[in-house]
């Protein structure tokens, strides 16, 4: 065999064996934070649904759908922003979107200001067309969450007639 | 070389943020406050560290040809690791920080010193200028970030961006200063 094809083969066996490796050790750290993380990504949810109804909201895990009744619809939409994915939470009363928060997200601090809900996109509620396409200078982050509140809006119209009233 | 020597080397006279401007953008975008600066530090270093004794340990199987990807896989799964760790662990922290928890691969910092060092020299060694680097890094992190905090009661441009790097070049002249006296 040519040396340089030996030499080929040596490096592919040694970054396919350390490929193996990786692998494994993500696979492992995974199975041990997983249960965890999703606790976090829950109880973030929770309090961010409490702070815009001012409910204690009883949810079930691992839906995305996360109240359903006494006129009180609230969904919870994963969205791709800047830095990765990012949670979005939106609150309907009587059929109408009263607020979004972003209990979680990856975006750069600073640009992730306009997500504190003194900012922007608390005036993001009370349904309709937005009021403007994005924020200068946030503009992948601000245009994830309005991707987020059309899906909230168009999952509201399909999902709320079946709650119960 | 002494090993002590080693280590303090690695921290202050070759510190990676302020003699050799590398790792510079966490720096700039984490110091606005104490805590976000510790948890950057503290994320870094366990990288920096795990890279450095799995490479040294490793630095007779990888071929010269493989050895940049090789290295690059080593601290992406450790930079992984190191924050579904955070995710789970450190969840208010995490929220604050998550983008640059996921950078620290692109660090430059840690590639450096592992290419340059751990590749070429004995576990033990290799521990000693990892935890040096490290150290001197987080220091250079604190140091910037209690500087920032503190200067932004009065002057609120010193946590913005364009103060973080007056204060940074201030920081620098300082040590500059502190090093040419000695």
């Amino acid at each position: 065999m040519p040396a340089s094809l030996t030499a080929a083969l040596r490096s592919a066996l040694a970054l396919g064996g350390l490929m193996a490796a990786a692998g494994l050790a993500l696979a492992l750290v995974d199975a041990a934070t997983a249960g965890r993380i999703d606790e976090n990504r829950r109880a973030a949810r929770q309090a961010v649904l409490a702070e815009l109804t001012g409910l204690e909201v009883e949810m079930a895990a691992h839906q995305d759908t996360l109240a359903c009744d006494h006129g009180l619809v609230a969904l919870a939409i994963v969205e791709r922003g800047y830095g990765g994915s990012m949670d979005v939470v939106a609150a309907f009363r009587h059929g109408r979107l009263i607020g979004l928060r972003v209990p979680r997200h990856g975006e750069t601090p600073g640009f992730a200001d306009i997500l504190a809900p003194a900012d922007w996109i608390g005036g993001l509620g009370a349904g309709g067309e937005a009021p403007f396409d994005a924020v200068t200078g946030a503009t992948i982050t601000s245009k994830a969450v309005l991707r987020a509140r059309a899906t909230a809006l168009e999952r509201h119209r399909a999902e709320a007639p079946w709650c119960p009233p | 070389m002494s090993t002590l020597r080693l280590a303090k080397d690695a921290a202050w006279e070759r510190n990676a943020a302020w003699a050799q401007g590398l790792g510079l953008c966490p720096l700039f975008a984490v110091t606005t406050s104490v805590e976000n600066a510790a948890a950057l530090a503290l994320a870094s270093g366990t990288v920096l560290v795990g890279a450095a004794v799995a490479v040294s340990a490793l630095r007779h199987l990888v071929p010269a040809a493989a050895r940049l990807p090789c290295f690059v896989l080593v601290i992406a799964t450790l930079t992984a690791s190191v924050t579904m760790v955070a995710e789970a662990f450190a969840f208010s922290v995490y929220a604050k920080v998550a983008l640059f928890l996921q950078l620290v691969v692109t660090n430059c910092m840690i590639l450096g010193r592992i290419e340059q060092f751990a590749s070429r020299q004995p576990a033990p060694l290799a521990l000693l200028d990892a935890l040096g680097t490290a150290a001197g890094f987080a220091l250079a992190l604190l140091a910037l970030a209690v500087a920032r905090q503190t200067l932004g009661q009065a002057v609120p441009l010193a946590t913005l961006a364009p103060g973080g790097f007056i204060v940074a070049g201030l920081l620098l002249a300082a040590a500059r200063a502190v090093g040419a006296h000695r």
